[in-house]
């Protein structure tokens, strides 16, 4: 984890020096506010990184690994197969289309989106 | 029924290659449509309304369509099986996003047959011409929708190769142990989530401007076009080496496979992608160098320091190369065409990253040269070379070597004589975005070079495409290692099974494959 949250902390520091460097060099607010969110971004994924995660260690954080040490272990469930994603796009895509030229579309895809994630989520608490 | 609902990132990626090569084929023809209409000046194939949408489209479909997420593609069959997971870290929304990105490519290509026909403001959807409703209907809608649903599938799925890195590496693979292609991609998922919603951003305001009575980017009413191009460039530059940072990762794999060394560098390739990647998210207006409205110095400074860490993976590639056992397969041929093609291209950006030479070149054919070099000469070769190299992985039997070369050479010398009369048609004068050009100087010649150079890679194409179906038909069994690699990818069997590994080697460099076939001399700590 000390590498991700290195990562994570230097991608920030270095976009406040350049959103600052640009404010200073353009006095230009759009280009300032665009280089600003991304340095907030990226402090709040440092910041969580460190504070609620510190201490974690995932298996591959490990160095040396006598063989076997892990075997077995429990990785969780990856689900193979679901119809719900799918669905999901093709809501989104209907939900969209209809949002510009057939309200009755837009209505009934914007109710199969909110089905189709909410069985989505019945199903990943299941497997 | 079992494509179209399986959550295993193998299926998943199979359905990007797939879609993104049907995108390809179609942003091919709209490629050479182009080029037919140009190869004569005065030619009438195409009426100008006719070449805005198909130049629109032809852009559009290359770059939201095929480059980019072929790249997104790769990494969701290659990050897993790279790090030893079992799959990405969330199935569903993995196949959540695939299938948004083949239904929002559907819709902005469906947008072509829409009344008042297809999108037709150029790839980049310049706010106000993308405002107006002349001859922007119903398709400029669909191009905005199909791009906004592209856009947030790519932002899921970079979530989810990032966490995938993060958390589910095998015991051993610490973060210095990942192959450089992963890391590149951990680099393009960040930009990606830096980057992508800008676009996003963008899309919708254009969406509620064109259809919910906004004003956000018309000047006309209060608004502001440049606020647009902003939004717009602050993705549209990283998006460029969202499309290259990928395949820098596919070439480095390549040449240290082909050289039989390992990467000459590797720390420095991992700093070189991350240098990219930060200045990359600080260069976006020099897209708006000509508009006077933005601060040149500054976005001048920052692009001419782009070539230091891009200058870096150079030295690297021909480090590994250096004194190398060197084997000329297709995937190495790709690799040595992606690197001159791209050398071409990266000097021409240098140049244009100057304000003086870029007022000069602006909009001109010089561009269209130049980013042509990048992104097709570069990343599009870096997608051959992927392909030759990983296919046997992904589907189990090898393409024909013999007929791979004979796609190489069309390709490479049709694309240079397509491209580079381009730089000097450009400095000629000769405007892009225009469907055709007076008979003046030396234009007429160098535009039908360009159009035989477009035939000549079209014949390539057709080569591969041939090579498919025959080495489909017999099926020539890949073996797990057909090409003695060194990641992990190449230690289980090809295609990989179902949670990708009966049983995971030791891990004790950034080359587990290699190590397990040679105990004698792995790192035994």
């Amino acid at each position: 984890m000390k590498t991700g949250v290195a990562l994570l902390a230097s991608s920030m520091a270095f976009s406040s020096v350049i959103a600052i460097a640009y404010w200073l060099s353009a006095h230009e607010p759009a280009g300032t506010i665009l280089l600003g969110l991304m340095a907030a971004g990226l402090a709040f994924a440092a910041g969580y990184a460190l504070l609620a995660e510190r201490g974690a260690r995932a298996e591959g954080d490990f160095q040396e690994v006598p063989r076997g040490k892990f075997a077995g272990d429990d990785l969780g469930v990856f689900t193979v197969r679901s119809p719900w994603p799918i669905l999901t796009a093709a809501c989104i895509a209907l939900t969209l289309g209809g949002l510009l030229w057939w309200p009755f579309i837009f209505a009934v895809a914007l109710v199969g989106l909110l089905l189709c994630l909410l069985f989505m989520g019945f199903e990943s608490n299941r497997v | 029924m079992n494509w179209l609902t399986s959550t295993d990132h193998k299926h998943i990626a199979r359905l990007y290659f797939l879609s993104t090569f049907v995108f390809f084929g179609v942003a091919g023809i709209l490629a050479m449509l182009i080029r037919a209409q140009l190869a004569q000046p005065g030619l009438t194939l195409l009426s100008p309304h006719a070449y805005d949408q198909v130049f629109t489209l032809h852009g559009t479909a290359m770059i939201f369509l095929f480059i980019a997420p072929f790249g997104i593609g790769l990494a969701n069959f290659l990050v897993p099986l790279q790090i030893g997971a079992p799959d990405m870290a969330f199935p569903r929304l993995n196949a959540t996003s695939v299938w948004m990105f083949i239904f929002g490519g559907i819709i902005v290509l469906a947008g072509a047959a829409a009344s008042g026909g297809g999108a037709s403001a150029g790839w980049s959807g310049y706010a106000p011409l993308s405002e107006i409703e002349i001859g922007t209907g119903a398709g400029q809608d669909l191009w905005i929708i199909g791009l906004l649903m592209v856009s947030v599938s790519t932002i899921l799925t970079a979530i989810n190769l990032l966490v995938t890195v993060l958390v589910y590496r095998a015991p051993g693979m610490t973060m210095w142990r990942m192959p450089i292609f992963t890391w590149e991609i951990v680099a393009t998922a960040l930009m990606i989530l830096m980057a992508f919603p800008s676009l996003t951003a963008a899309l919708a305001g254009l969406l509620i401007d064109r259809r919910l009575g906004g004003h956000l980017f018309d000047p006309s009413t209060g608004g502001s076009a440049i606020l647009y191009e902003h939004l717009f460039w602050f993705f549209g530059h990283p998006e460029v080496y969202v499309m290259i940072l990928p395949y820098f990762g596919v070439i480095t794999e390549v040449i240290a496979t082909f050289s039989r060394k390992p990467v000459f560098g590797y720390v420095g390739l991992v700093l070189a992608a991350f240098a990219i990647a930060g200045l990359s998210m600080g260069v976006w207006a020099h897209h708006l160098f000509t508009t006077g409205a933005v601060a040149n110095p500054f976005f001048s400074g920052v692009s001419f320091l782009i070539a230091i860490p891009t200058g870096i993976k150079f030295v690297n590639w021909i480090g590994t190369m250096w004194r190398g056992s060197l084997e000329l397969t297709t995937a190495m041929l790709f690799a040595l065409g992606f690197m001159l093609n791209f050398l071409l291209g990266g000097l021409t950006g240098i140049l244009i990253a100057s304000p003086p030479i870029d007022y000069q070149a602006h909009d001109s054919y010089f561009v269209v040269a130049h980013f042509h070099y990048t992104l097709g000469g570069g990343s599009m070769f870096a997608v051959f070379a992927a392909i030759f190299f990983w296919f046997p992985k992904v589907y189990g039997f090898r393409l024909s070597e013999r007929l791979g070369k004979w796609t190489f050479w069309p390709m490479f010398i049709g694309f240079n004589l397509t491209f580079l009369p381009m730089h000097l048609s450009g400095l000629e004068g000769m405007p892009r975005r225009v469907e055709t050009y007076p008979a003046i100087g030396h234009l007429p010649l160098l535009n039908l070079l360009s159009s035989l150079g477009t035939a000549i890679i079209a014949s390539g194409v057709v080569i591969f495409l041939v090579n498919l179906v025959l080495s489909a038909r017999a099926r020539v069994p890949a073996g797990d290692d057909p090409w003695g690699g060194f990641t992990l990818e190449w230690a289980t069997s090809s295609p990989p099974p179902e949670f990708n590994f009966k049983e995971l080697p030791s891990i004790r460099s950034e080359r587990p494959a290699f190590d397990a076939r040679h105990p004698e001399i792995a790192p035994t700590r």
